[in-house]
């Protein structure tokens, strides 16, 4: 590079430095438009001389070039994702500025500014879109960081507000982005018609959906905060209680408890126990199992069996001798009578004769079923009558109060 | 009806006076997280005068009961409360103590992982630490006589695992995960905060302040 040309160089970027903050100001706050008034003639003389601003006509206010605005914009990228929705509204004012322009030039035929609008418009459309999905994404920063780059819970709380409050802005922004608004600008002009119709809500619809998504995970987060700033409190409130009153014992004797609330509202433990059914068929293999598994630790467990020892029956073991059933006795003696010495027996008078212990239904009922159970040859041998009332209602039933006992030959 | 093995399991836990949260008993919180499993519970245990509710977070499902002023259910929501009133201030001792250890700001949530070994550390290099630790044990829930900060720590948390409030991660042993037994401890210190009118504290300077 010749020397004359670094100093140029040298010499525009001094003119930057110089005027750096009157630049920066013109960029952030005026979409870079410098007004003409006689407090800026020598920022507009210096920025001439470099060829960093223009204007169509001697009304226009000064503009930044696009060459000094792309060098801006890097260096203002944070600043800029800080005030995203000022800048992008200020953008589009600007730009709907610039569409009416090109209207006008198009109906006056004014060939070369509309050259020139064409050259600027598409470029601002551009950088418009840029800039939107930039500040849409920009607010993923601070999801991922949870912003723990701050280290009181207070701060980081009202950081959390002051960017959920922007992002909440921003969004309002882009729905004030219209498709009929879009159509209405590109009037008819093709390349018009592809930025605003097509690329432009394109971006704008994966921002929205960018931008909701930050604004979900921040209100998440932020309640989270709260949250956890309530704990802080309250484990705070405890120690400083603890401290100062050594043995602190809250109680709830006053509380009441019909309207108790669910914090304390917890129900004692209830156990819950079952036994198996032995009685259950469908359980009878499993329970099978489960024993043979019981008895077969029990035989791993058993101590070594002990050396048999003889046990000595010196003795004999005590007999028990079964009493012969007096009843029975006494039936058998009936069927004797009836049987080998051919007389009749009524039940009822032989109950009474013999002084039995039983109640007469009973006694009635072992006759006639003992009789009945006899050999085949013995029970031929005997007949039996029952005597009795025969209900009224079913004359085939009897109510019976005696049996008779009579042998065969003899009825 | 077909029996549902995790459904008897959720039920005899909550029967049996355990919290069921998603880290403790992942499975059984599933199926409560099922509206028409905690109908069906709700329609068991309407009988016995209980009823399924949640922490305030949500997190976490226990059994209370449907008419707490009758006899039985008073005297054991009395009963209650006079066990964990005896257990707050160890707790909070050891909420402070962890908060201490990790430089945290919060005390713990559920779900939160902590591992026994990196605080064992962090306990061992701080005297300060040590000597909150050796305080924690000398009585009340965490009582005990072990006579260094190893032994002391791990009794600790054997302790808050015993009582539902930790869970061992993996089979080393040295890993915890918060349950949600704590969103229950923080909901009643609430209730009592309230209830008794607790001052709230000043406000602490968390960047000024370093361990005792």
């Amino acid at each position: 590079m010749s020397r004359g040309k670094t100093g140029s160089a040298k010499s525009a970027l001094k003119a930057l430095g110089s005027y750096g903050e009157e630049i920066l100001k013109a960029f952030l706050q005026a979409n870079g438009r410098i007004e003409d008034v006689p407090e800026n003639d020598a920022l507009i003389q210096v920025l001439k001389k470099h060829r960093m601003i223009w204007r169509l006509d001697d009304a226009d206010s000064y503009q930044i070039r696009n060459v000094v605005t792309r060098l801006l914009d890097h260096i203002t990228e944070s600043h800029r994702r800080h005030s995203a929705h000022e800048h992008i509204a200020g953008q589009w004012a600007y730009l709907q500025d610039r569409f009416d322009a090109y209207r006008i030039a198009i109906n006056n035929g004014l060939v070369e500014d509309r050259r020139n609008l064409e050259d600027e418009i598409p470029e601002r459309i551009l950088e418009l879109i840029e800039d939107i999905r930039q500040a849409a994404t920009g607010f993923n920063q601070y999801v991922t960081s949870e912003f723990a780059y701050i280290n009181n819970l207070e701060l980081r709380i009202r950081e959390n507000d002051r960017v959920l409050r922007r992002a909440h802005a921003l969004n309002v922004l882009f729905d004030s982005f219209s498709i009929n608004e879009m159509a209405q600008l590109s009037i008819g002009e093709p390349f018009l018609e592809k930025l605003l119709q097509k690329h432009l809500p394109g971006a704008l619809e994966k921002s929205r959906k960018d931008l909701g998504h930050a604004l979900f995970q921040l209100r998440k987060l932020l309640s989270r905060l709260q949250e956890e700033q309530k704990m802080v409190k309250l484990l705070s409130t405890f120690e400083g209680v603890y401290a100062n009153n050594p043995g602190f014992m809250p109680d709830i004797e006053d509380v009441d408890l019909s309207r108790c609330p669910d914090s304390i509202n917890a129900a004692a433990p209830f156990l819950i126990g079952g036994y198996a059914d032995l009685l259950d068929p469908d359980g009878e293999n499993v329970l099978s199992d489960l024993a043979n598994g019981l008895r077969k630790d029990k035989s791993e467990e058993r101590a070594p069996d002990s050396p048999r020892v003889p046990i000595d029956m010196s003795q004999e073991p005590d007999r028990e001798v079964m009493q012969p059933d007096p009843i029975q006795e006494a039936i058998a003696q009936l069927i004797i009578m009836v049987t080998e010495e051919g007389m009749s027996v009524g039940a009822k008078h032989s109950r009474t004769v013999m002084d039995l212990d039983i109640d007469l239904p009973s006694w009635l009922q072992m006759i006639s079923t003992d009789v009945s159970a006899l050999p085949e040859e013995l029970r031929d041998a005997i007949t039996m009558e029952y005597r009795g009332v025969n209900d009224e209602r079913y004359p085939d039933n009897m109510y019976v109060n005696d049996v008779i006992l009579r042998p065969v030959h003899a009825s | 009806m077909s029996s549902n093995p995790t459904f008897e399991s959720a039920f005899a836990l909550l029967m049996a006076g355990e919290i069921i949260c998603e880290h403790r008993f992942p499975q059984e919180f599933n199926l409560m997280c099922m509206d028409d499993q905690v109908q069906r519970m709700n329609y068991m245990l309407s009988a016995l005068n209980r009823r399924i509710r949640t922490t305030q977070d949500n997190a976490s499902f226990l059994v209370a009961y449907i008419d707490p002023s009758a006899a039985s259910a008073r005297a054991s929501i009395k009963s209650q409360f006079s066990r964990v009133i005896n257990q707050i201030e160890p707790l909070v001792k050891w909420l402070r103590l962890v908060m201490d250890v990790s430089g945290s700001e919060r005390p713990i949530v559920p779900g939160e992982v902590i591992s026994e070994s990196k605080m064992q550390t962090h306990i061992e290099q701080v005297p300060a630490l040590e000597a909150k630790l050796e305080s924690l044990v000398k009585n009340g829930l965490f009582n005990s006589r072990q006579s260094d900060s190893k032994g002391r720590l791990s009794f600790v948390m054997g302790k808050l695992v015993d009582e539902g409030y930790l869970t061992r991660i993996g089979s080393a042993g040295s890993q915890y995960r918060a349950t949600g037994k704590w969103s229950w401890l923080y909901d009643t210190m609430s209730f009592i905060s309230a209830h008794e009118d607790l001052p709230e504290p000043e406000q602490r300077d968390a960047q000024m302040e370093f361990p005792e």
